[in-house]
């Protein structure tokens, strides 16, 4: 018994020691890392006093990343003395290190995807002399090395085009401390996807792979999602000083995002187990040996079209404003810019090839054009010409227009007016009389593709390339923005309206000799010439341009849901997008411009306000457009494309479009719904009932002369106008999906906001959020179908917010319950994040605390935990209560 | 200067690069998909599909018929391919963003 005592606590005693040793030894490495960081330092610090490099580079302060350079890193520094601790752990690492070795060379040698490794089939020592020219491909241009089978590397080679970039003791700081966070992150993931699997049987694992299923986030732990953030964070820092060191963008972009991305995959194949490590390097080097070239290519694109759509911005506005994959509807148009078309065209071609099965003639037609188009080594060779020619006028034309028209385009979901051609092509005069613009007399002709709106293509109203080689004719919009101010009458249009980017860049009109006009106030203050001199001009009130005599104007085509205001307001934001200086336009059409679109939807007979059916009954495909002279058309365009003048006002049917239209005949519209509440918002008219006049043509007809059969009542107050607006809305909301709604005051443009978004079902809304399927309360539909809606709307409040955009998406995964956050969010919450602004006040509308996660309940994410709070509003008729 | 504006603008900086540069960039971002399509692939994918994937690679296989065995052998193979497309370009998006280019 006694010797038994004994025993156990002679192991007591070691294990005590044991951890008394490993203090000891954890202590030692803090202390050493702690020295070192010092000295790394002072010397940065020395070295940033001295504003020059240090010779030396340390831990702290490394030699560039992994994927630029495969020169050994600089010795560690030495310790000065070392523990018997620290000694024991050097050698314990250099043990490991040594194995890790061996077993490399068993296994076939480490790679990084970086690299291009080339294996030896048969003869070791026989190293490729030159990579031929059909495989001159690489996966990166960073660097050749050769590799026999065993692993040795027999060649390295570092191709003269990637040069290595000379940084700033800044740089080198910041490519540390993103080498740090790179490293901890990828480490977190190895033990993440470790545990992971080792928790995955072998047929939920093949289960896995044959579903595709993936991580999902609520998955992904806390600390992992932090290291990720961190990691993110330490790339954006180094692309700030790069930005702010004079890198260009492409620089920026191919350091912190194309390598630093391979330089992350690199480290996560490393840590691939050996087997999947093996097949992993196999399918590299197949892929960096594709051959011929252009198949490689066909590959890249087909994998990578959605974001090389993002990249170029033409084809991007060819996909109708919305980025989708290459099997997207939006690619099926295509841009007239050179990389656009190919991108669009190809990118969906090249993935049919690769990944449809299409019969074998088909796929063998698709070969040939493929390798047709890829085949140089210049892989768009087919459309260099026209890059170039495009190049050149991108110099002389207004890229702040370009972005102008295609953020308009994007907003608007791509609007036929400023589809494929607008980036590069229709924005380009053709002749250089029409318009006296710059850039006009410089545009080739034929580089401006006409456009035409094919009607049947998905993705209503984008453009496509119809004739190359008659281009339709093209005003060029003058380029400032509006020098009146009361341009900008209504918050949408004060939404709407986008100034330009860079003001530098703008052309002079009326100026062929000059390429840019510089301006300061809002007024042109010098221009700038083609070699690069710039000449100041006399104050803008001297150089008022004459009106351009052939004014062109698209017009706005009415569909489902668009009333006259809405019509009109479009229309006003086409043409000051198209005109950002009205003043060169026809009188009317400055007037038009001036005026409030609501007053001038009265003028024009589009809305009456002392009317019972206060809206013009428009039909879907009617057109609201200027002639070249000014004039206002109004209608549907005949078989010539003509459109009739509207004339002093629209006589036509008027209806109450607080009612449901029935289409009185097959085109008729379901429209102008909330053209009525839109006037309301604007002007104040009360909201009133009236009678259903669209079912009766006869009524119709008369309705303008009619008195109306209930005195309209007239608001007296802003805040009464806007209340009444916003029943009119809900009640109209209330009719479609059939709930009450308790009405409160909100802004106009919020208002609006809503008035023009086509009605929805309860379930068609339900459907599209998945976060509403947990049903809280056993709320009806169409009260879940409400909070669904006020939570899409504040998803999108929060994703406009400069500086938040992606705020939501970081959190929304989070528990709720950890690190304080639900504390944080009802005690000090930051009253700058919209996220944290909408829980706190949803919180304090529903008093709903998240689950604890004890026990029986569930953890509950941020955005349940939201999710849960709507639902509790919609039930007590608090939603309204619940706004940013 | 808006999010999207902000994006046309440093896009439209890539789109003014030669093509041979252009190309070199979907090269690159082509290889980065292809990268973590496989990643996401072979952790899920079992032993007897890696042999037979391994048999294909080392018969250098076309990409067609690469293609035509993963999507065979994994679902939602193209699914796979879109999100990870999609995972790469919103990373990019935000980074750039944040940089202010």
């Amino acid at each position: 018994m006694e010797e038994s005592n004994n025993k156990t606590e002679e192991v007591r005693a070691k294990e005590i020691e044991e951890s008394l040793r490993a203090i000891e030894e954890s202590d030692a490495q803090m202390r050493k890392d702690l020295q070192q960081a010092m000295e790394a330092l002072a010397k940065f610090d020395e070295s940033s006093a001295e504003n020059k490099i240090p010779s030396q580079v340390t831990r702290v302060v490394p030699p560039p990343p992994p994927a630029l350079s495969v020169k050994k890193p600089e010795a560690e520094p030495k310790a000065t003395e070392l523990s018997w601790g620290e000694k024991r752990r050097q050698k314990k690492i250099e043990n490991e290190a040594k194995k890790r070795e061996e077993k490399k060379a068993k296994k076939g040698g480490s790679f990084s995807p970086t690299m291009q490794v080339n294996l030896l089939e048969e003869d070791k020592k026989e190293v490729k002399k030159k990579p031929e020219k059909d495989n001159k491909h690489t996966l990166t241009p960073s660097i050749v090395q050769t590799y026999d089978r065993s692993g040795n590397l027999l060649h390295t080679e570092e191709p003269a085009q990637a040069p290595e970039r000379t940084l700033t003791a800044e740089e080198r700081f910041l490519e540390e401390k993103l080498r740090e966070a790179r490293e901890k992150y990828a480490d977190e993931y190895k033990n993440f996807l470790a545990k992971r699997k080792k928790g995955l049987g072998k047929i939920a694992r093949t289960k896995e792979f044959v579903t595709g299923v993936k991580i999902k986030n609520s998955e992904t732990p806390r600390d992992l999602m932090d290291l990720e953030m961190a990691y993110d964070q330490a790339a954006i820092v180094l692309g700030q000083e790069m930005l702010k060191e004079g890198k260009t963008t492409i620089e920026i972009f191919k350091r912190v995002i194309v390598q630093e991305q391979e330089t992350l995959n690199a480290l996560k194949a490393e840590n691939l187990p050996p087997k999947e490590k093996g097949v992993f390097r196999k399918s590299l080097e197949w892929y960096i040996g594709i051959k011929p070239p252009w198949k490689k290519v066909t590959v890249s694109l087909a994998l990578s079209t959605p974001v090389v759509l993002f990249l170029f911005p033409s084809a991007v506005v060819a996909a109708g404003g919305s980025i989708g994959f290459a099997t997207s509807r939006g690619v099926r148009a295509f841009a007239g810019s050179a990389i656009g078309l190919n991108v669009a065209k190809y990118g969906e071609k090249a993935y049919d090839y690769l990944l449809k099965r299409n019969p074998e003639e088909i796929k063998k037609k698709q070969e040939e054009e493929l390798a047709k188009v890829f085949w140089e080594d210049a892989a768009f060779s087919e459309t260099k010409k026209l890059y170039i020619k495009t190049l050149e006028q991108e110099k002389r034309a207004k890229r702040a227009r370009i972005i102008t028209k295609a953020v308009v385009a994007i907003g608007a979901g791509g609007l036929a007016s400023y589809g494929a051609g607008v980036g590069l092509g229709k924005v380009l005069p053709t002749a250089p009389s029409e318009v006296s613009t710059s850039g006009a007399k410089d545009a080739p002709p034929e580089s401006a593709p006409k456009i035409s709106t094919i009607p049947e293509m998905e993705g209503q109203g984008q453009p496509t390339i119809e004739d190359q080689s008659a281009p339709t004719p093209i005003t060029q919009p003058p380029p400032t923005g509006s020098s009146d101010p009361g341009f900008v009458k209504t918050p949408q249009e004060a939404q709407d309206h986008v100034e330009p980017v860079a003001k530098s860049d703008v052309p002079i009109t009326g100026k062929s000799e000059s390429l840019y006009t510089n301006y300061k106030d809002g007024k042109p203050y010098s221009k700038v010439f083609a070699d690069g001199h710039e000449e100041l001009i006399k104050p803008a009130t001297e150089n008022v341009p004459p009106a351009v005599s052939n004014f062109i104007n698209e017009g706005v085509k009415f569909d489902h849901g668009k009333g006259g205001i809405q019509g009109i307001l479009d229309l006003k934001n086409q043409i000051r997008n198209a005109y950002p200086d009205i003043s060169k336009a026809p009188q009317n059409v400055q007037d038009f411009m001036k005026t409030d679109a609501t007053k001038e939807a009265i003028r024009l007979g589009f809305y009456d306000p002392n009317n019972p059916n206060e809206s013009a009954l428009i039909l879907k495909g009617q057109v609201l457009k200027f002639d070249e002279q000014g004039k206002l058309l109004f209608g549907k365009p005949d078989a010539s494309g003509k459109i009739p003048e509207l004339g002093d006002k629209y006589h036509g049917k008027m209806f109450d479009a607080d009612r449901p239209v029935t289409s009185p005949k097959t085109g008729a519209v379901e429209h102008a719904t909330g053209a009525k509440a839109v006037a309301q918002a604007e002007t104040g008219g009360g909201g009133k009932t009236g009678e259903r006049i669209a079912s009766d043509p006869a009524k119709q007809e008369t309705s303008t002369l009619q008195t109306p059969t209930e005195p309209t009542t007239v608001p007296k107050t802003v805040e009464e106008a806007k209340s009444n607006a916003l029943k009119a809305y809900e009640k109209e909301k209330a009719h479609t999906i059939g709930e009450t709604v308790e009405h409160k005051t909100e802004s106009s443009d919020e208002f609006r906001n809503k008035t023009t978004t086509p009605p929805q079902s309860s379930s068609e809304i339900l459907q599209k959020h998945p976060e509403f399927a947990k049903n809280y309360f056993k709320l009806p539909k169409e009260q879940l179908a409400a909070a669904a809606q006020v939570y899409e709307s504040h998803v999108q409040h929060m994703a406009s917010v400069p500086g938040h955009e992606y705020e939501w998406g970081f959190v929304k995964n989070l528990s709720i319950n950890r690190g304080g956050r639900f504390s944080h969010i009802v005690n000090n919450y930051n009253e700058e994040s919209p996220v944290g602004k909408l829980l706190h006040r949803a919180y304090e509308v529903t008093r709903v605390k998240p689950n604890s996660g004890f026990i029986f309940t569930k953890k509950q994410s941020v955005e349940q935990w939201l999710v849960k709070m709507l639902q509790k509003a919609a039930k007590e008729g608090t939603l309204n209560q619940i706004k940013l | 200067m808006n999010p999207i504006q902000k994006n046309i603008k440093s896009v439209l900086e890539i789109e003014n690069l030669s093509p041979e540069e252009q190309e070199d960039i979907i090269l690159r971002v082509g290889g980065i998909i292809y990268q973590n399509v496989l990643m996401r692939v072979m952790e899920i994918m079992p032993e007897t599909d890696q042999d037979e994937f391994e048999k294909l690679l080392d018969n250098n296989a076309k990409p067609e018929e690469v293609f035509s065995f993963l999507k065979d052998k994994a679902q939602d193979f193209e699914k796979i391919i879109e999100e990870e497309a999609t995972k790469f370009k919103n990373k990019t998006d935000h980074i750039m963003s944040q940089i202010g280019v």
